[in-house]
């Protein structure tokens, strides 16, 4: 009853006079009753709003009156919203009724408690394998409203989209190939899904492939897993969308990825006449070459590979300015003979340029030293 | 206090000082003549001086040793045949390793990448001996399979990319028959050829199981619009191949495979997003087990419920340990790559070879492409507490930069060998303490 009077009271009335009651702290005894009263009262507006906003049931809620709360009051939030198979997944919990920071909120995974505390409104999990159903359960202690849950089913089904350009890499190389301008790429689409505790088959899948902002209706279609497409230019980001559903759209999973185009390169190596290419180090800006002939092996990171192997990318060596000569059966290699006397050095240069496509050209430098007086 | 007593406390005090400055010296000059790596015990008991590892051996390579007299020879003058803990196995470059024991003694068998030439060392007399002859030159890989009774060779056809990739039998070939007087070959150049088959041509990557008794080999077919990627298993001892793997993605490198499992990665870039799989060959299910990692390389446990990863940024990368019991994963300060560390047989730890810095570059790209070399320092790491340890420092010891790959350990975790990136040389480091009588 006490509060009663104050229940209709708007919230600027209530601050101004709250503002106010400094003032008369000074001056009146009497005042500072009301003052608190106020300073009270505000409180209690900041703790439990819903008082004010649901008028009686709030007040009577705070006597102790529990009432029987509907899990509509809260929601149950996922990040990633569709999470995948073996994906870690937060679950955040929030409420326009309940103060979830001052709240006790328990946590359950298939009717298992895995965490509980005042305040804890996010809560980390793994996914299962797909198909591998999760009850996601969270249950808030409230004083205001007595024990409220919601629950969340979570059946993963995921789709990764992976990609590979068709540009040249060195043998044994580890890495990854990357697009070039005007390169060719592969997107292939990986589903997992799960339907009726079947897992589907990738070729079983409708699939909408996007380049930008247009669909390509020839790439895509039942079963067409992978997208294959020319990049863009250098520095520019393709992206690419691809939608994957069952055929009766039970389960659509819909991804977008960038891919950068790169620019391609060219690194000089030595190829040991006993040893082979010694990829594992590229001989950069200088060498000092110790051997009465050197033989450099270039490769053209990156290149179209399709081209190369057309022989459509022309190799042009230049020793001190001068054009060389070269093998056309292996126009990456370049052999150069040490002077028998003195020392001195060389300026390599090699130009590679892929006919097909003005923008894969590629220049490498290199200062070859020989010295015969240190030997 | 009478001036006699102080003046005998005075001198008291001085004699012992002197005492110790000349043990320590002494001690010092006797490693130095000995060649032999020691800690100068007194060395921190004044405040002047600093316990240092005294290097006075430089194992640098030179050019013109031959196979098996490439050896470092580290015996002590008059040392009673103490090893540096870090030794040269081989000054030749190295394709591939692999270290057994025999009578309770551990030995590394290696392939010389110039001859294709297998050899055998005894780590206690580190001596070389030439098991087989030369077959096939030029071998860029070798992977030892079949508890070392065969070994994958891979070398490049002459003037061409195209891979081979042979399989010789070492079975027959004769081991531990060191003599005494004679520290290079066994072999003699009448000794029969090891026989060999020829696996498809075009393998682009291979792993050795495990138990080492099957081999996991990726091919490709079709052109690039159609191309499939297909994985089989050799069976080192059926000696018979069987496609077990098909997908429409090809650019997968295994990491793991222990004959029912196979770990493949996505190849890696910086500024790409990895994925790392688990193919069971039974089932012939593919399912991710970690993801959307830029730069992202792994190396799984021997029981393939840990694997350590790293994560590309823009100064390097950052190193992490998943475990896959509980999803759980640990970040580690350390800087490295896991193609740089090898996982103890209690699977609990690892040791890695870390780069004392990252010169600037984009990795791993810049290490795959050999632009950027690395100075590494070894380092154990304790998976399940977190907790790192240096364990050795090679500018201590040598004057040589080691950027160490296929890190191997022997079967009693006794020494520890790499091959060096910069020249393919074989190293090893004593993890049993330092060096022996």
């Amino acid at each position: 009853m006490f509060f009663r009077p104050f229940a209709y009271l708007n919230v600027s009335r209530l601050v101004d006079n709250f503002l106010f009651c400094g003032s008369f702290l000074r001056y009146n005894v009497d005042m500072k009753k009301i003052c608190f009263s106020f300073v009270f009262v505000v409180f209690l507006l900041l703790l439990y709003p819903s008082a004010f906003i649901f008028g009686q049931s709030g007040i009577e809620s705070l006597l102790g009156k529990s009432l029987q709360s509907s899990n509509s009051t809260i929601s149950l939030s996922l990040s990633p919203t569709n999470p995948g198979p073996n994906a870690d997944v937060t679950a955040k919990v929030s409420s326009f009724q309940a103060n979830v920071d001052t709240t006790n909120i328990i946590w359950y995974i298939n009717g298992q408690k895995k965490l509980s505390g005042v305040g804890k409104k996010n809560f980390t999990f793994r996914t299962g394998d797909v198909g591998d159903t999760i009850t996601l359960s969270v249950v808030l202690e409230t004083e205001a409203y007595g024990t409220i849950k919601k629950e969340l089913v979570i059946l993963p089904n995921s789709l990764e989209v992976l990609w590979e350009a068709d540009t040249y890499v060195p043998p044994f190389y580890k890495g990854k190939a990357l697009p070039s301008s005007q390169s060719s790429v592969r997107v292939i689409a990986m589903p997992r899904f799960v339907d009726q505790n079947a897992l589907i088959d990738a070729n079983s899948v409708v699939y909408v492939w996007k380049k930008g902002y247009f669909k390509d209706p020839d790439g895509s279609g039942f079963g067409r897993n992978a997208f294959v497409y020319k990049t863009g230019y250098t520095f520019n980001d393709d992206e690419i969308t691809v939608s994957a559903s069952t055929q009766n759209g039970s389960i659509s999973i819909t991804k977008k990825i960038p891919i950068h185009v790169y620019e391609p390169k060219i690194l000089f190596f030595e190829n040991k006449p006993l040893e082979s290419i010694r990829y594992e180090n590229a001989l950069v800006n200088v060498f000092t070459y110790a051997e009465s002939e050197l033989t450099l092996h270039a490769a053209p990171f990156f290149f179209s590979l399709s081209d190369l192997n057309n022989n459509t990318a022309s190799f042009v060596w230049k020793i001190d300015g001068k054009t060389l000569e070269t093998d056309p059966e292996n126009k990456a290699e370049f052999t150069l003979r040490k002077p028998e006397k003195g020392s001195g050095k060389y300026q390599l240069k090699l130009d590679v340029t892929n006919f097909g496509y003005d923008l894969q050209t590629a220049s490498k430098n290199i200062t070859l030293v020989y010295d015969n007086q240190n030997q | 206090m009478t001036k006699k007593q102080l003046y005998i406390t005075v001198g008291i005090i001085a004699v012992v000082a002197l005492g110790f400055l000349l043990a320590s010296y002494l001690i010092s000059r006797r490693a130095a003549e000995s060649g032999v790596e020691t800690t100068n015990p007194f060395a921190n008991f004044f405040p002047f001086g600093k316990s240092e590892k005294i290097k006075t051996t430089d194992l640098g390579n030179t050019d013109n040793e031959t196979a098996g007299e490439g050896t470092e020879n580290i015996n002590t003058e008059g040392g009673g045949g103490g090893f540096l803990v870090l030794r040269t196995v081989s000054q030749k470059p190295v394709a591939g390793l692999f270290s057994y024991i025999r009578s309770g003694k551990t030995y590394v068998e290696y392939i010389e990448k110039e001859t294709g030439n297998v050899y055998e060392m005894k780590m206690e007399d580190m001596r070389p001996s030439r098991l087989s002859n030369s077959l096939i030159t030029r071998v860029s890989e070798a992977y030892f399979g079949n508890d070392g009774g065969m070994v994958v060779l891979r070398y490049l056809k002459p003037k061409s990319d195209a891979i081979t990739t042979f399989i010789l039998d070492l079975s027959k070939i004769t081991r531990g028959t060191l003599p005494e007087d004679n520290a290079t070959t066994t072999a003699s150049d009448n000794s029969p050829l090891p026989n060999g088959k020829f696996l498809a041509s075009g393998i682009r990557d291979v792993k050795v199981s495990e138990d080492t008794k099957g081999l996991f080999y990726l091919t490709r077919t079709g052109d690039f619009t159609d191309r499939l990627s297909v994985g089989s298993v050799f069976d080192f001892q059926k000696n018979t191949s069987s496609d077990v793997f098909l997908s429409p993605f090809s650019e997968w490198l295994p990491v793991y495979f222990d004959g029912h499992t196979a770990i493949l990665q996505t190849k890696a870039s910086r500024n790409v997003p990895g994925f790392l799989y688990s193919f069971n060959i039974k089932t012939g299910d593919l399912q991710k087990i970690i993801g959307d990692i830029s730069g992202l390389t792994a190396l799984p446990s021997h029981d393939n419920q840990k694997i350590v990863y790293s994560e590309s940024t823009r100064n390097g990368v950052t190193l992490h340990i998943y475990d896959r019991k509980d999803s759980s994963t640990k970040d580690f300060f350390l800087q490295t790559l896991p193609e740089k560390c090898v996982w103890k047989k209690d699977n609990a730890s690892l040791y890695c070879a870390v780069p004392s810095s990252f010169p600037s570059g984009e990795y791993p790209d810049s290490w795959y492409q050999g632009i950027s070399s690395f100075s590494d320092n070894i380092w154990e790491i304790n998976a399940i507490t977190g907790k790192t340890t240096s364990v050795f420092v090679p500018g201590s010891l040598t004057m040589k930069l080691l950027d160490m790959t296929n890190l191997t350990l022997s079967p009693s975790e006794d020494f520890l060998f790499f091959i060096n990136k910069r020249d393919s040389s074989l190293w090893a480091f004593d993890l049993a303490g330092g060096w022996e009588e």
